[in-house]
C-alpha cells in the first residue's frame, strides 16, 4: 500500500506564561492511500495539534523541536508560506468539530464552497458556484442550487457539517483530516455523517484521519486505529487488534469506558485521575499514576514500542518478556475471547 | 424592508415631537428674556413681547409654535430682526455638514484600517503605536488638536488657511482633521478588539484551511465580520462629532451652524434655539436610521430579522 502521509518523530513545544509545555512528544504514524485512520485520545493527548501540523496551521506560540511530517513526498514542515496556502484546501483539507462556529456568518454558502476551487484552479465564478451546487448536493443538500444564497444561519447543524465537508472535498484532497466532526452533532446525525463521509472517501478516493474521544465513532469508521496519550501514541494496530486484542492499559480503560449491550454494571467505568501536567512531564510512563497495573519501571523509564504484529504495537512495558503476566479487566478479557476464537477460525 | 423603514420613520416623527416639546419648555425656564437691554422703557418692553407673541401663557405659545411647525414655519431671530430660521439655518449647515461627514468618513474609514492592521500584527511595534495613538486620539479633546493644526500647519508652515471658509475644500482639511480624531481613535480600539476575536474564530481557521494567505482571510472573511460592532459606535460618533464641531467651528471661526447654536442660547433667541435643537435630533435620528440599515447590509442575520418584524 503506497503511502501518502508519515509523520516521523513529531515533536511541538508551545511557550506560554505558565512555561514550555510539551504538548506533542514525539509521535509517529503514516497514513495509507485511501485508508481511514481514527486517533483516539482524551482532550489535550495532542490529537489537534499534531493535525494542524499537518495543515501547517499552529498557533504562532508552537514551536516543532524534531520530526519531518511527509505528504506525497514532500516536507510540510519545509513549505514556505506561500507553498502552505498552495496545499491547504487543495491536497489536505480539514473538517471542524463545531458546525454552528466554523462557517462564516456573513458569507452566503455558495460562496463559501466555491472559494477553495477559486483559489486553487483557475476556474470561473459561475463555474466554480456550478460545482459547488454539484458537491453540495453529494453531500446531501437538498435543492442546492435555490440554496447558494443563503447564510449559514438558514441551515440545521447537521446540515452546517454537510456544507463544511462540501468545502473540504470539492478539490478532491488526497488527506482529509476530520477534527471530531461529530462531536457536536445529535447521535442520530452523527450516523448520518459518518455514513457520508465513508461514501465520499469511496467517491473521491481519498485518505482520512478521522480524530475523536469517542471509541464508538471509530469501530463505525477506520481502517487502522492509532490511541495518543499524553502527547504521545501508545498503541497502533487494525480496528480489530484495537477493539479486540489492546495491549495497553490505556486502551483497556478507554474500551471499558464505553458502554455497551452486554454492560451490566450499574456505573460507567472511568480511568481514575487527570491527564499528566505537559508542562513537567513525568519520568517515565506517563500513564502510570493512573495505571493499576504500572510497575516499579513505569516510574523511571518510558516503554520503547513492542510489536504485537505486524500492523499491531503497544508502548507498555506489560509487553516485555520479563514483564509479570497480568490479568486484564473483565470486559477487556471477554474482547480477548472473541479475538481468540477469530484467530482460530482463520 | 419598506415596511420597516416606514415604520422608523414614524419613530423619527414621533421621536422630533418630543424633543421639540421637551426643549420647549426647558427653554421656557432659562432666566432672562430676548430683550435684555437694560435702556428698554416698560412700554416698548412689552409692545415688543406682544409683537412676537412673549405675553401669552407658555402653553398658548407652545400651541402656536407647533401649529406654525406644522405648516414649515419654524418663526423669526429675534437676534437678526426678521431673519426666518430656516433661513438661517440653511444658510450656515453647509459648512457644518460638510465637516461633520468628512470628518466621519476620514475617522471611521483610517480607524478600520488602523484597528484591522494593528489586530493582525498583534503584540508587534505596529499595534504598539496604533494602541498609543488610540488613546491619544480619545483623550485629548478636539479643541486641543484644532489648536495645534492651526499653530503648526497652518501658522507655522503656512501650508493650509488658518481659518474662515473661504479657499473652498483646502479650508476644510484642518477642521476635518481635528474633528476626526476620536471617531478615528474609538473605531481603531472598537476595530482591534473585535478583529482579534474574530481573527482566533473558527470560521478564520477554516478559511485558513482552504488556502487563504494571511490577507487574504482578512479581506474575505475577517474585516466584514469585525465591522458589525463598529457600525454601532457610528451613531454616538455621530453626536460627538455635532456636538464637537460647535467648538471646532469656533476656533476656525467657520461660520457654521454649531457657532450659530451658543449665539442662540446665551441671547434668549428662542425660534433659533428650537429649530437647531430640531435640527441636531432630526440629523441624529437619521442616522440612527442609517446605522440600523447598514446593519442589515453588514450582518445577514439581522437584515432577515428585520423583515420577520
Amino acid at each position: 500500500m503506497e503511502e501518502i502521509l508519515a509523520v516521523k518523530d513529531l515533536a511541538i513545544d508551545f511557550a506560554t506564561y505558565a512555561g514550555v509545555v510539551h504538548a506533542i512528544r514525539h509521535v509517529d504514524f503514516h497514513l495509507n492511500k485511501g485508508e481511514t485512520l481514527a486517533i483516539v485520545g482524551e482532550s489535550g493527548s495532542g490529537k489537534s495539534v499534531t493535525m494542524r501540523t499537518v495543515m501547517g496551521l499552529l498557533a504562532n506560540n508552537a514551536s516543532v523541536v524534531s520530526g519531518t511530517v511527509q505528504l506525497a513526498g514532500e516536507d510540510v514542515l519545509a513549505k514556505s508560506e506561500k507553498a502552505l496556502n498552495e496545499m491547504r484546501g487543495n491536497e489536505v483539507a480539514m473538517i471542524f468539530q463545531d458546525p454552528m462556529t466554523s462557517l462564516d456568518p456573513t458569507m452566503p454558502i455558495g460562496k463559501q464552497v466555491a472559494e477553495p476551487l477559486l483559489l486553487h484552479t483557475k476556474t470561473t465564478k459561475a463555474e466554480a458556484l456550478k460545482e459547488a451546487v454539484r458537491v453540495l448536493t453529494l453531500v446531501g443538500i437538498t435543492d442546492a442550487q435555490s440554496r447558494l444564497k443563503d447564510y449559514p444561519h438558514q441551515f440545521s447543524g447537521g446540515q452546517r457539517q454537510r456544507i463544511v465537508i462540501a468545502i473540504a472535498i470539492i478539490n478532491h484532497p488526497q488527506v482529509l483530516i476530520a477534527d471530531e466532526p461529530t462531536t457536536a452533532l445529535d447521535v442520530t446525525v452523527q450516523a448520518q455523517i459518518i455514513s457520508l463521509l465513508k461514501a465520499i472517501q469511496k467517491k473521491i478516493d481519498t485518505a482520512i484521519i478521522f480524530i475523536t474521544h469517542d471509541l464508538g465513532v471509530v469501530a463505525g469508521i477506520a481502517d487502522r486505529v492509532a490511541v495518543m496519550y499524553a502527547g504521545k501514541i501508545v498503541e497502533y494496530g487494525t480496528v480489530d487488534e484495537i477493539f479486540y486484542n489492546p495491549m495497553h492499559p490505556y486502551t483497556w480503560g478507554l474500551l471499558e469506558a464505553m458502554p455497551t449491550l452486554s454492560t451490566v454494571r450499574q456505573r460507567l467505568f472511568a480511568i481514575p485521575g487527570t491527564p499528566p501536567d505537559l508542562l513537567n512531564p513525568p519520568q517515565g510512563d506517563a500513564f502510570a499514576p493512573r495505571n493499576p497495573y504500572a510497575m516499579k519501571i513505569d516510574q523511571e523509564q518510558e516503554p520503547p514500542f513492542f510489536p504485537v504484529s505486524k500492523t499491531h504495537a503497544a508502548a507498555t512495558w506489560l509487553l516485555h518478556p520479563d514483564a509479570p503476566a497480568v490479568e486484564p479487566p473483565e470486559e477487556i478479557k471477554r474482547r480477548k475471547q472473541l479475538w481468540a476464537q477469530k484467530e482460530a477460525k482463520r | 424592508m419598506i415596511k420597516y423603514i416606514l415604520k422608523r420613520i414614524g419613530f423619527l416623527i414621533l421621536t422630533l415631537f418630543l424633543v421639540a416639546s421637551i426643549t420647549f419648555f426647558l427653554m421656557k425656564l432659562l432666566p432672562g428674556t430676548p430683550f435684555n437691554n437694560p435702556k428698554l422703557p416698560a412700554d416698548q418692553l412689552a409692545q415688543l413681547k406682544a409683537q412676537y407673541g412673549l405675553d401669552k401663557p407658555a402653553w398658548q405659545q407652545y400651541l402656536n409654535y407647533l401649529w406654525g411647525v406644522v405648516h414649515g414655519d419654524f418663526g423669526t431671530s429675534y437676534q437678526f430682526t426678521g431673519q426666518k430660521v430656516s433661513y438661517l439655518i440653511s444658510s450656515r449647515v453647509g459648512p457644518s455638514l460638510q465637516l461633520g461627514a468628512q470628518a466621519m468618513v476620514v475617522g471611521t474609514l483610517l480607524g478600520i484600517l488602523l484597528g484591522a492592521v494593528a489586530a493582525i500584527r498583534k503584540n508587534s511595534w505596529v499595534d504598539a503605536v496604533a494602541t498609543i495613538f488610540a488613546i491619544l486620539g480619545r483623550s485629548i479633546p478636539n479643541f486641543v488638536f484644532a489648536a495645534l493644526l492651526q499653530y503648526f500647519v497652518a501658522f507655522k508652515w503656512g501650508v493650509l488657511p488658518v481659518a474662515l471658509w473661504e479657499d473652498g475644500f483646502s479650508s476644510s482639511v484642518l477642521p476635518t482633521i481635528a474633528l476626526a480624531m476620536a471617531p478615528l481613535a474609538n473605531t481603531a480600539r472598537f476595530m482591534r478588539t473585535e478583529m482579534v476575536d474574530v481573527l482566533s474564530s473558527d470560521y478564520i481557521e477554516l478559511a485558513r484551511s482552504k488556502g487563504d494567505s494571511r490577507w487574504q482571510v482578512v479581506a474575505r472573511h475577517a474585516l466584514r465580520n469585525s465591522m458589525i460592532p463598529v457600525v454601532t459606535i457610528i451613531g454616538p460618533m455621530a453626536v460627538d462629532l455635532m456636538i464637537g464641531s460647535m467648538v471646532v467651528e469656533n476656533i476656525f471661526a467657520i461660520p457654521g451652524i454649531g457657532e450659530q447654536f451658543v449665539k442662540s442660547i446665551t441671547t434668549n433667541d428662542y425660534p433659533v434655539i428650537m429649530g437647531l435643537t430640531v435640527m441636531y435630533c432630526f440629523m441624529l435620528t437619521v442616522v440612527i436610521l442609517i446605522v440600523d440599515i447598514l446593519y442589515g447590509f453588514i450582518d445577514p442575520r439581522i437584515r432577515l430579522s428585520g423583515e420577520a418584524n
